[in-house]
């Protein structure tokens, strides 16, 4: 038994009474990950926590070891009814296993065929729609016939017949499901995520002043977007963005960030001149004029016209 | 990857997991890690010292876990034991997060997926 | 070799002397089993301890008379035990008598078994010193020393230095928290006095502060300050060995030179842990014991100084790794982790 290649899966507290690691195309990247069915009927994502932030300013900050850049971490197991039996685990990274909603992978089927001109005209039954799912999604034979049937529900017009459901994808049904998960989402925004980088984005030029109410709204709807992408192919993810318009929130934005430009050149262009006069005091015992610094001009604010009347006032820096 | 088999996870042993702030560059048995790793509860967080360094640790609970790895022979991957908590430590003075960041990825999860 | 393992002992940072007196082969200290000083934890602890008497009955029907007080250490350069910080106060027009009397700041006739002695003399309730001698003593554990000096450069290391220096501030204070009358102070040093008694008296302006080399043979209220700091560790030491290795063992006075200690400290390495809580693992001789006898190496984050140098992670990232896709995004579930294909 090779101890290297162990790793540590969390579930929620439930009962497990069998495990198949299986692997799934990722919604977005098409790209092949382990999940996990549980009791041959539930689905659960698989995601490995380090470290790793690719989304944080600081994530170049973070330990690494020197030699291999591996995460400054290891794993120490207590077997809890057998002090002798400890295992010294160096991989440490944990992985934690979170339901999985099979939709997302259907969605990104059904919409590269509307990008590739199909049309959904037939309704289908379910053994047909998996026979045609098969030749992209050879795993789909493994999976229970009851995850295919929730996620066609949530995508799909459906119509009853002989006692048969029959389904078609609909894209706007689609569009609305996503939506309303959006939605969802921005009402229940990840705090860690609103106070690192929406507010952030979001604060007026002036402290005393409140982010409005509409704008702070709509934002947390565009960011919730781009979480739920996460598990949307792009063309589904253009085609939910589409369905709102953001304008306002981006021209806020704008406004905001040259309203704060402009804030800290003159507040550089106050420090300066301060400084300054603190030079010049201090050389007030020596008679030497060449000590006196000249004030230097504040960067330049990007709006305004480059050559101004005073910029021949101001002394170039030494 | 081997066939997709279910992995049975019928396991006598039932481990605590402790995720330390350092790394130990060996993988293998220990006998004595409890006897060494004398811990002290401080309000709702743990101590320990590990090489003389004092760390401060989270307990989470309300989780029921597996140990996976693969067989060197079989590639068949296998259980080598249940996990009913994990004891997540830093270095002192650095703030636990990754216990809440794991916390708040479960519930966004739940609003995606649900 | 990390900053952190440079500071050890007194060979280090400011301007002290490199602390040349390393006591070789000291015989262990006659350790008398009926008499277990106050000021020792009756369990073995990893917690620090401070131990402080009551005034003592002279003192208190004679409230308004001056009181002078020392200050000494035991136990700075050992890589084993406890370092403990010891104060000691009487009446000012006693302290001669200490020395004519009962031979502190003797040099000469001082020795482990009258040092033991005479503590037993201060704490015994019959005799004149309990009535005239109050005193106070800190046990920093060895855990504590370590884990001060081996703090992540994020926190701020805490050195040996201003672990003892706050150690002695707090004892001083507990004093003058009684209401004892103290005027004078004498501190025992190893390092240069004059800085540290700047130190002192900046926080103490109302009293006398004298820092002296050798403090503990010119005046007698050191000497009993260095008694009560030096038995305390002695007892403590023996205390935990005790209890965690038993009587039979023995590990020497527990200096880095002492023969027998590098004995037992080679003896017993546990490859991850190294030993128990009683060794001071900040302590270069610790490191270099756990090296020498096939430790395995663990890594903390000092070890790889951070520079500002950009996402060195990157050049080692797998090819397996996610990012296409979600990292383009604004925020994706990359915030938290990644899908894995381990297996």
């Amino acid at each position: 038994m090779s101890l290297n290649s162990a790793r540590i899966i969390l579930f929620p507290e439930s009962t497990q009474d069998s495990l198949k690691i299986v692997n799934l195309p990722h919604p977005r990247t098409n790209q092949e990950y382990h999940y996990a069915l549980v009791n041959n009927e539930e689905l659960y994502e698989l995601t490995e926590f380090d470290n790793d932030n690719p989304h944080s300013k600081t994530n170049h900050l973070r330990s690494l070891t020197k030699t291999d850049g591996k995460p400054v971490r290891s794993l120490l197991l207590e077997n809890v009814n057998d002090e002798s039996d400890g295992l010294v685990l160096e991989e440490s990274n944990i992985i934690i296993s979170t339901k999985f909603n099979f939709t997302y992978i259907l969605i990104t089927y059904f919409i590269l065929q509307l990008e590739q001109g199909k049309e959904f005209r037939r309704y289908q039954s379910l053994e047909d729609i998996t026979d045609v799912l098969e030749e992209s999604i050879p795993i789909i034979l493994q999976l229970p016939g009851s995850l295919l049937n929730t996620s066609l529900e949530n995508i799909c017009d459906s119509i009853n017949e002989n006692d048969e459901k029959f389904y078609k994808f609909s894209e706007e049904k689609t569009i609305n499901y996503l939506k309303t998960k959006s939605e969802l989402i921005s009402q229940n925004f990840p705090k860690s995520i609103e106070s690192t980088i929406v507010s952030p984005l979001l604060y007026p030029a002036n402290i005393d002043e409140k982010i409005p109410e509409d704008i702070k709204k709509l934002a947390l709807i565009k960011y919730s977007i781009h979480l739920i992408s996460s598990y949307l192919h792009p063309k589904t993810e253009s085609r939910l963005n589409s369905s709102y318009n953001f304008e306002s929130v981006n021209e806020y934005i704008t406004k905001i960030q040259k309203e704060k430009l402009q804030k800290k050149a003159a507040e550089d262009q106050i420090q300066n001149l301060n400084q300054i006069n603190a030079q010049n005091k201090r050389s007030i015992g020596v008679q030497d004029n060449k000590n006196r610094k000249k004030p230097t001009p504040a960067k330049k604010i990007p709006s305004k016209v480059i050559k101004g009347p005073l910029d021949g006032f101001f002394g170039k820096k030494k | 990857m081997a066939e997709e088999r279910n992995i049975d996870l019928q396991s006598a042993k039932t481990y605590k997991v402790n995720s330390i702030p350092c790394r130990i560059r060996y993988t293998g048995p220990h006998s004595s890690i409890p006897k060494h790793l004398i811990k002290i509860q401080e309000n709702q967080e743990i101590i320990t010292y590990l090489r003389g360094r004092k760390l401060h640790g989270k307990s989470i609970t309300n989780i029921k876990g597996v140990v996976l790895a693969k067989d060197d022979m079989s590639d068949e991957i296998k259980s080598l034991g249940q996990v009913n908590e994990v004891q997540y430590y830093e270095r002192e003075g650095v703030s636990i997060d990754q216990v809440e960041k794991i916390d708040e990825f479960v519930k966004l999860s739940e609003l995606i997926h649900g | 070799m990390s900053a952190a393992a440079a500071v050890e002992e007194p060979i280090e940072i400011e301007d002290y002397e490199p602390e040349t007196i390393v006591e070789t082969s000291q015989p262990q200290p006659e350790i008398q089993q009926d008499f277990l000083p106050p000021s020792v934890p009756r369990e073995h602890t990893y917690k620090s301890t401070t131990f402080l008497t009551p005034i003592p009955k002279v003192i208190l029907e004679n409230p308004k008379e001056p009181c002078v007080l020392g200050v000494d250490e035991a136990g700075r350069g050992p890589v084993l035990g406890p370092m403990v910080y010891g104060i000691s106060y009487c009446l000012k027009n006693y302290e001669s008598i200490l020395k004519s009397k009962y031979g502190f700041a003797d040099s000469k006739t001082l020795n482990e078994l009258k040092r033991t002695n005479l503590l037993k003399q201060i704490c015994d309730q019959e005799g004149e010193l309990f009535e005239q001698i109050g005193w106070s003593t800190r046990t920093m554990t060895a855990m504590d020393i370590s884990s001060g000096m081996l703090r992540p450069p994020s926190v701020g290391n805490y050195n040996l230095n201003e672990q003892a220096h706050d150690a002695t501030m707090d004892l001083i204070q507990g004093v003058l928290d009684q209401g004892v009358n103290l005027t004078e102070i004498f501190v025992d040093t190893v390092g240069p006095p004059v800085t540290y008694q700047a130190k002192l008296q900046k926080r103490f302006p109302n009293l006398k502060i004298i820092v002296a080399k050798k403090a503990d043979s010119i005046y007698p209220i050191v000497s009993a300050a260095s008694i009560c700091a030096k038995v305390t560790r002695d007892f403590s030491l023996n205390n935990s060995k005790d209890q965690l290795y038993g009587s039979e063992i023995t590990w020497g006075s527990g200096y880095p030179s002492d023969p027998n200690t590098k004995k037992w400290l080679n003896n017993a390495v546990d490859p991850i842990f190294g030993w128990d809580q009683v060794v001071r693992f900040s302590w270069q001789t610790a490191k270099d014991a756990i090296i020498k006898n096939d430790g395995i190496e663990i890594e903390w984050e000092e070890d790889n100084e951070k520079d500002d140098y950009g996402d060195v992670g990157k050049l080692f990232r797998d090819k397996a790794s996610q990012g296409d896709g979600l990292d383009g995004l604004p925020i994706s579930t990359l915030w938290y982790g990644r899908n894995v294909n381990c297996f």
